[in-house]
């Protein structure tokens, strides 16, 4: 049983960690003093935290519920929420018996809400946007890999996978000792899991429900490869999820990044008004939290994160790099997408919408004119961890 | 012991004395197994803490029985629609009686009622009934848990949709 409780008066939050199965109340002394502690300290609202408390067992669960009940009554002004998480699926069931008992307790499902944008990128409809753009990458991304020193044999692991097209691909291409995905997507994962299982693979391609942040369940210095494309540049504190791919990376092994320039997608003819449709749709995404203008952040986080020979690269899609027909698909499953669940989300009425669909309507048509010419900037990042 | 709808996945067996004697067995072996049976269920991450969670309820449960004597032979099973694990162990009159007690009532609707009441009990810190992690699997987490007498054996029998 090896468990940490450490309080940070800050936060006002005590958080549990690791795997809580005692045998006696002694091993739980820990426990005990802390809470007591946290709530000698705190004022007004107390955190408990369980989101990477993998297991705990009856026995610790009655400890900590009966230690609720002593804070609750006896600080009459405080009110403590209980943050769980939707991967560890004993925190939902267990803390919900303690809200019977007790009044001020409140319970937070903290992968609820990671971001402002959430729901918009969760949602299946999202699925399109992504199937679509693997399409047009995979042929420049699959030489930048290993250029990056995706080798054959290495072990992978994908944060944010979304619907697994890369997963399947790298698998094809590069034979991985083993390969899994992660993503919070049920949407996603359920259709990585149909098409894995159409392909008869299975028992290969191992997609997990989980947290970017939170990837209690992966050891540490376990992968050769680890990987988050097109990611990073979705959360607002993209940090977090760098400490956790270098954690799970082998040392000696690779952080694989790609992030965009969204607002410096081009094309030519109607260039102003294709560029005001990416910088507006980049504004959109900004509106929600996400930073689609992340790319060039790359090289210093990936510096903040200790890791070594960083190498960034373009990764221009272009009319002459992929095919006319199925850059169109992307930039149209981008205009349904963009313009009515991102645009919603954003408040925006009917007649911006209408102008947004007409921008990228200007830029369908660059691609699909012999005369026309259309790019997506993409970014490709890596770093050796020490 | 596994019927012809029931696929032997796995078999593994315990001495009962050497299984007694630390603890950290139950936890150990919980996730091992849990880790096991999951390494094809379409979301393996979720489905082994889960398993692992009631695996590890009902071993410390068994570890408390104080059964010394003979072997803990846990086997798993596939059913198609259901997971079953069978913890098979011989056990004292005593300790017999107590499961037949427990078993007496198999309405799930008023198990998690018994549950609720011996929370109660916890939270008033008198004390609760020795299963009561069994009641909770089985308000928690729709385990069906079910007792059977073979001649020299017990089996305890968890059931949980695949
Ligand atoms: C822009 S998509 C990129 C998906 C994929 N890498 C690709 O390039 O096709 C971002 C993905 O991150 C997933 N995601 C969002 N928040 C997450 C989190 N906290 N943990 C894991 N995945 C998350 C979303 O569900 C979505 O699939």
């Amino acid at each position: 049983m090896t468990y940490q409780v450490m309080y940070n008066q800050n936060d006002q939050m005590v958080t549990f960690t690791g795997c809580m199965r005692p045998q006696t109340q002694e091993e739980l002394l820990e426990v005990n003093k802390t809470l007591a502690m946290a709530a000698e300290k705190a004022m007004g609202m107390l955190y408990l935290n369980f989101n990477r408390l993998e297991f705990i067992n009856n026995m610790a669960f009655h400890e900590v519920m009966k230690h609720i009940g002593l804070i609750i009554n006896a600080k009459p002004k405080l009110t403590i929420k209980i943050i769980i998480s939707s991967v560890i699926p004993w925190s939902e069931k267990k803390m919900t018996w303690i809200k019977q008992f007790y009044d001020r307790i409140s319970i937070e499902q903290y992968d609820n809400n990671f971001y402002p944008g959430q729901e918009v990128i969760e949602n299946d409809h999202f699925i399109p946007v992504l199937r679509t753009q693997t399409k047009i990458i995979w042929a420049q991304e699959k030489k930048l890999l290993a250029e990056h020193g995706l080798k054959k044999g290495m072990s992978v692991a994908d944060i944010c996978c979304g619907v697994g097209d890369f997963i399947s691909l790298v698998y094809q291409e590069f034979n991985p000792s083993q390969i899994i995905g992660i993503d919070h997507s049920k949407p996603n994962l359920n259709y990585a899991r149909r098409i894995a299982e159409d392909n008869g693979l299975s028992d290969k391609l191992k997609y997990h429900y989980g947290d970017a942040g939170n990837l209690f369940f992966i050891r540490d210095n376990e992968f050769d490869f680890v990987t988050c494309r097109l990611s990073l540049q979705i959360f607002d504190k993209p940090e977090l999820i760098l400490k956790e791919l270098h954690r799970i990376c082998k040392p000696g092994g690779k952080i694989y990044l790609t992030n965009e320039t969204y607002s410096k997608t081009l094309g030519y003819p109607q260039s102003e008004i294709i560029s005001r449709t990416y910088e507006e749709a980049s504004k959109m995404f900004k509106f929600l939290g996400m930073d689609l203008e992340f790319g060039p952040k790359m090289n210093s986080y990936l510096q903040d994160a200790h890791l070594k020979d960083i190498r960034i690269d373009p990764m221009m899609i272009t009319t002459d790099s992929t095919s006319r027909e199925d850059f169109k698909v992307v930039v149209e499953s981008w205009r349904d997408y963009i313009c009515n669940d991102l645009a919603i989300a954003n408040k925006k009425d009917e007649t911006y919408r209408k102008e947004l669909t007409q921008g990228f309507n200007s830029h369908i048509r660059a691609i699909e004119s012999k005369r026309g010419f259309a790019s997506w900037p993409i970014w490709v990042a890596s770093g050796t961890k020490s | 012991m596994a019927t012809s709808e029931e696929k032997l996945l796995l078999s593994v067996s315990y001495e009962m004395e050497k299984f007694s004697n630390d603890w950290r067995h139950c936890d150990y072996s919980a996730s091992y197994l849990a880790q096991l049976i999951s390494s094809r269920a379409t979301d393996p991450t979720k489905q082994s803490i889960m398993l692992s969670t009631v695996i590890n309820e009902l071993l410390e449960v068994i570890y408390h029985l104080k059964e010394k004597t003979r072997s803990l032979m846990i086997e798993i099973k596939d059913s198609g629609s259901d997971i079953i694990i069978d913890f098979c162990l011989s056990m004292s009159e005593k300790n017999q009686l107590l499961f037949n007690s427990f078993f007496s009532c198999n309405d799930a609707e008023q198990l998690k009622k018994v549950y609720l009441s011996e929370l109660k009990r916890v939270v008033n810190n008198e004390e609760a009934h020795r299963f009561i992690g069994l009641y909770e699997i089985i308000a928690d987490y729709d385990v069906q848990l079910s007792y059977q007498k073979k001649p020299e054996i017990n089996i305890l029998r968890m059931k949980l949709a695949a």
